[in-house]
Parts: structure tokens; sequence; C-alpha cells
């Protein structure tokens, strides 16, 4: 069965851009296919009088670029397409907006009203059974303990 | 030799393609650039390039004959 070229491979083979075994696969099928081979010329013709308009001279400009992204790949843009780009930068944008908001929730904790708190440490004060000057020292845990280990257990409850 | 007709007649049917197809076209058959480089251009895969250039080229021998038959380019 002599099944025709799809007509893509045909333009593609016109062109000199299928890969070394579909070319010799097309190239042979061309010989003995009269349909395919007429489907070519025509193709063919189409090339050969559009080549002949007017070249515009590509900007040296385009042109160096065209050269630069040709060797170095996937243009920036089309990277930032891609989930291996922006797995990683979603990590770390989550990682700073969780900090941003821990800073900003420390930061609310500091302004409370300094009212209540001064009023609160006042009333344990009061309460506490350990001596004002005391509340300050740096052996307070040391004093709590020394405290309440002397205390009978009735006094604890 | 190439006649000056034809090759109005099909820039003529060049301007009747959808833009994707004529730079396609335009870029491999005009300025001669490879797939490869169309691709960068305009930053579609070569399959895709292969893909516009012939349904392009469908599209172009279609308007070419369009015009053929109604009375080519002083229409």
């Amino acid at each position: 069965m002599n099944t025709h070229i799809d007509g893509a491979e045909i333009s593609a083979f016109l062109d000199g851009a299928l890969a070394a075994p579909d070319r010799a696969r097309a190239d042979a099928h061309l010989a003995s296919c009269a349909p395919c081979a007429r489907e070519l010329d025509a193709l063919r013709h189409m090339k050969l009088v559009l080549s002949s308009a007017p070249r515009k001279t590509m900007p040296a400009e385009l042109a160096l670029s065209l050269e630069r992204r040709l060797v170095a790949g996937p243009s920036f843009w089309k990277t930032l397409t891609k989930p291996a780009f922006w797995i990683p930068v979603g990590a770390v944008a989550g990682a700073v907006l969780t900090v941003g908001l821990w800073m900003r929730q420390a930061r609310a904790a500091d302004e409370l009203p300094l009212e209540p708190l001064l009023a609160a440490h006042a009333r344990y004060s009061a309460e506490a059974l350990v001596p004002e000057g005391n509340l300050v020292a740096s052996n307070y845990s040391d004093q709590l303990n020394t405290i309440y280990s002397d205390a009978p257990d009735s006094e604890l409850q | 030799m190439v006649r000056k007709e034809s090759l109005d007649l099909l820039q003529k049917a060049m301007t009747r393609l959808p833009t994707t197809y004529r730079s396609a076209i335009a870029l491999c058959d005009i300025e001669g650039l490879s797939y490869e480089e169309i691709a960068v251009v305009m930053e579609i895969p070569v399959g895709t390039v292969r893909s516009r250039i012939h349904q392009g080229r469908v599209l172009l021998r279609k308007a070419y004959e369009e015009l053929e038959r109604s009375g080519g380019v002083k229409s």
C-alpha cells in the first residue's frame, strides 16, 4: 500500500527541516508517488516565487538577539511559565509572608496599651508572696522555690 | 525566472492570511530562517512552526487561486 505523505511533512521536506531518517523515507516515497511529487512541486514553486520578494534587512540588534537566544536556550519569559521556576519562588514568597505576618503580630503586641499592664503588675505585686523589691531580682525563681518549699501544703491549695 | 505578476499576486494573497501564518511563511520563505530560528523569534515550539507553515501554505495557495480567478492584482 502506498500511503501518501502528510502535507506538513512535504512542507518540512521542502524546507530541509526533516530529520535524516524521515527525509530518506519521504525522498523514497516522493520518487514513486506522482500526487505527492506534484504537491511538492506546487509548494516549491510558491516558495521560489516568495523567495524572490524583496528581503527586508533584519535589524542588527534583532539578529544579535536572535543569535544569543539560540545559543542561550529558552527566554526568561518562557522560564516564568514553568513550574520548576515557580515552586521555589512560591516557597520563598510563602516564607517571607509568614515572617512578615509574624513580625507584624509581634509589633502589634509591642503596641498594647501600657496602662492595663501597669495595673496588672501593681495588682500582682500587691497579691504576691514575694516582696516587691525581689520582683526584679535575677534569682526570682530560686526565691519563689524557697518560699513555696517552706510553706505548709495547706497554704498552697 | 519568476514572473512579476506571480510575485505580486502571491504577495497580495499573503495579506489575506492571518498574521501568525503570514509571519511564519515570511520568516521561512522570504527571510530564509530555519524552523528552529523561527521558533525562537515567534516564541513557539518547532512543531508549531512546522504546522503553521504548512497550514499557512494551504491557505496561501487557496487565496492565490481565488485572486487568480477573480482577475488578479488589479482587484
